[in-house]
């Protein structure tokens, strides 16, 4: 058994500074490395050592393994833990680190390259008889296709298989529209893309999207720790996570864990993983890849479970060994995720930078805050705009709710626009209280989800306040003031 | 004396300068504001011309309006293109002094992994290019400058 005494993080941020944190409680030594831009940051400070890493850009900075590499030997790192993103789902970074007889606190590099790849992904699937969404590919026989379309079911999708950006997409709803939907998306896609290659697949309605924690020890034994609802995106990117997924009947329930353990037995998968599914309206759910790596919604699971998942990767990756049987493992009460972002929610969610100026972290009981920034941090346009990560925990649904309402008002991000009172606006909609919401919330609820006009005594207050905060441009305020009450002038 | 003018959400406010409440910093951004025999805990931040608060649960921003630049806008505007959102200039393809056609490419960015071209969006000749390969900008960044028009 390889016992692991010191660990380099190759990542940055909130999850660099959150796996030191269960490196200190398991006694491990510490590694961070740093671009330049981040040699403040707060993990770098955390970590027992930091090497700054010099790159062609500073997420090039991150992405250099060999680079990486040579740190660890130069520090006596014995293991690297690769996180989320960067060279977490690198194959021949995984292969790399082993090779150099370092341990990759993750998946062999085979299984990333066979779950890592979606089409890889779903061949396998289908080879081991996992839900996979009905699809069928139109090269040259139309007759065929025609027939293995109507096979897969109504409404579907037809799509060019060279194609995006919505050019060459029909949905057929029924099967009278077929022919007549396959020639018009196949002259659109040769002339768009200069091939008539079409693809067809069921059209899930109203999808919502579940996805299972495993583990697994990388001979063939798994376990789930329960599933994640990931619905609530923007730019098909998660910013609000639960567990356990509200409005979910536990035979579909119990289904999409066993499935989920079935994949990663079968992928003989090793350490934590999670296996994504598409829920439709209609209670079928469809496998849609696997993970390799700690997800950034993993704090959910291990508020319900109270399984440290950073640990347990450490662990599988000393000792080849689960340390939880199935039953071992029990769910209470609900925790739910919100994503702090650094962007304009009401203006198409672009990322926006600046300094943040006053940073205030929520606290009380149930509130985790897994962050990466601090006040002064400056926000740049060079990494991933998300912050911080906010997790609430609850006995139940209603109670995370509430606190989940109570600890966004708590969190103060001033200087750097941010998606917190988006966040709380979600939050407090009807909608989401109900659960079983969709991947299309935020459109279906895009009215409702905007700012509520501003209230005549906040404008009051307001302007009062901005022509205290400073001098102003031009006039130095006067020497004589005015009440309070008479301020009220302005127009617009 | 010239009244304040502010911008909250695309709306523009005239403020008398001489207003007052009492206010008092409770320290690192918190203040405590007294108006109308009410007191209001807000958090509160200036920089440069903008203003955050966070109130009641709310975050705002304010923007200070130079009443002066009103007055010269409207010429700028049209003479200076300006980044959309935050990105890296990944190359030049213009210089200054040099005449440019309408259509013609100036430069190009990389904003959120897609690549724009920005293309002179009249004839004139280049001003000022204010940023070279590889600066990063946030939004709002002026990129490129075109001689004024001579009328």
């Amino acid at each position: 058994m390889a016992k692991i005494t010191k660990v380099l993080i190759a990542n940055r941020g909130e999850i660099a500074l959150r796996i030191i944190r269960t490196l200190n409680n398991l006694g491990i030594a510490s590694v961070a490395v740093y671009h330049a831009l981040d040699a403040d940051a707060p993990y770098a400070e955390a970590a027992g050592e930091a090497v700054e890493l010099v790159g062609d850009t500073p997420v090039g900075a991150y992405l250099q393994g060999e680079r990486i590499l040579d740190v660890a030997r130069q520090t006596g790192a014995d293991a690297i833990h690769p996180g989320y993103g960067f060279l977490s789902e690198n194959a021949a970074f995984a292969e790399a680190v082993e090779k150099a007889g370092l341990i990759f606190i993750g998946p062999r590099a085979k299984t990333i390259r066979l779950m890592g790849d979606k089409i890889t992904a779903r061949t396998f699937a289908a080879e081991n008889g996992f839900p996979l969404a009905p699809s069928a590919t139109l090269e040259d026989d139309r007759t065929a296709f025609l027939k293995a379309t109507e096979e897969i079911g109504f409404p579907l999708l037809i799509k060019a298989s060279a194609g995006g950006g919505g050019k060459g997409m029909q949905i057929v709803e029924k099967a009278g529209e077929l022919e007549a939907k396959v020639a018009l998306a196949a002259s659109e896609a040769e002339r768009a893309f200069g091939s008539s290659t079409l693809y067809a697949e069921k059209l899930v309605e109203t999808p919502r999207h579940i996805e299972v924690q495993v583990l697994g020890d990388g001979k063939g034994e798994a376990i789930h720790l329960g599933e994640r609802e990931c619905s609530i995106q923007r730019r098909f990117q998660k910013i609000i996570e639960e567990a356990p997924a509200p409005a979910l009947p536990d035979e579909t329930r119990n289904a999409i864990h066993e499935t989920a353990v079935k994949i990663a037995k079968a992928a003989k998968y090793r350490g934590a993983g999670t296996v994504e599914f598409i829920l439709g309206g209609d209670g079928e759910f469809y496998f849609l890849e696997m993970n390799t790596r700690l997800q950034v919604e993993h704090p959910v699971t291990e508020m319900i479970t109270g399984v440290d998942l950073v640990a347990e990767q450490v662990s599988i990756a000393e000792t080849g060994v689960l340390n939880h049987a199935q039953d071992d493992i029990t769910f209470e009460g609900h925790a739910i995720e919100a994503r702090l972002y650094a962007e304009d929610a009401d203006n198409g969610f672009l990322p926006v930078t600046g300094p943040l100026l006053v940073f205030e972290e929520p606290e009380g009981p149930g509130v985790r805050f897994d962050g990466g920034v601090r006040e002064g941090t400056e926000v740049s346009a060079a990494f991933d705009p998300m912050l911080a990560k906010l997790i609430v925990y609850g006995a139940d649904r209603e109670a995370a709710l509430k606190r989940l309402v109570s600890a966004l008002e708590g969190t103060v991000c001033l200087g750097v626009t941010t998606n917190i009172d988006f966040l709380a606006r979600v939050a407090a909609h009807p909608a989401f209280a109900a659960g079983g919401y969709n991947t299309g919330f935020i459109a279906a609820h895009e009215g409702d989800l905007k700012p509520a006009p501003i209230g005549e005594d906040e404008l009051d207050i307001l302007l009062t306040l901005a022509a205290l905060s400073g001098k102003g441009p031009i006039d130095p305020p006067p020497a004589a003031p005015e009440p309070y009450a008479s301020i009220g002038e302005w127009r617009n | 004396m010239m009244n304040r003018i502010f911008e909250i959400d695309g709306e523009r406010y005239d403020v008398s300068p001489a207003v007052d409440g009492e206010i008092s910093e409770r320290g690192d951004g918190a203040f405590s504001f007294d108006a109308d025999n009410s007191t209001h805990f807000v958090w509160m931040v200036r920089d440069g011309d903008r203003v955050f608060v966070r109130l009641n649960g709310r975050t705002y921003q304010i923007d200070e309006i130079d009443p002066r630049s009103m007055v010269a806008d409207g010429g700028m505007a049209e003479d200076t293109a300006k980044a959309p959102m935050p990105g890296t200039v990944i190359s030049v393809e213009a210089a200054p002094g040099r005449e440019v056609r309408n259509g013609e490419v100036l430069l190009t960015i990389e904003s959120m992994k897609l690549q724009t071209q920005i293309t002179a969006w009249r004839d004139g000749v280049v001003e000022e290019i204010h940023l070279a390969e590889g600066d990063e900008f946030d939004r709002g960044a002026p990129l490129v400058s075109l001689k004024g028009e001579e009328d």
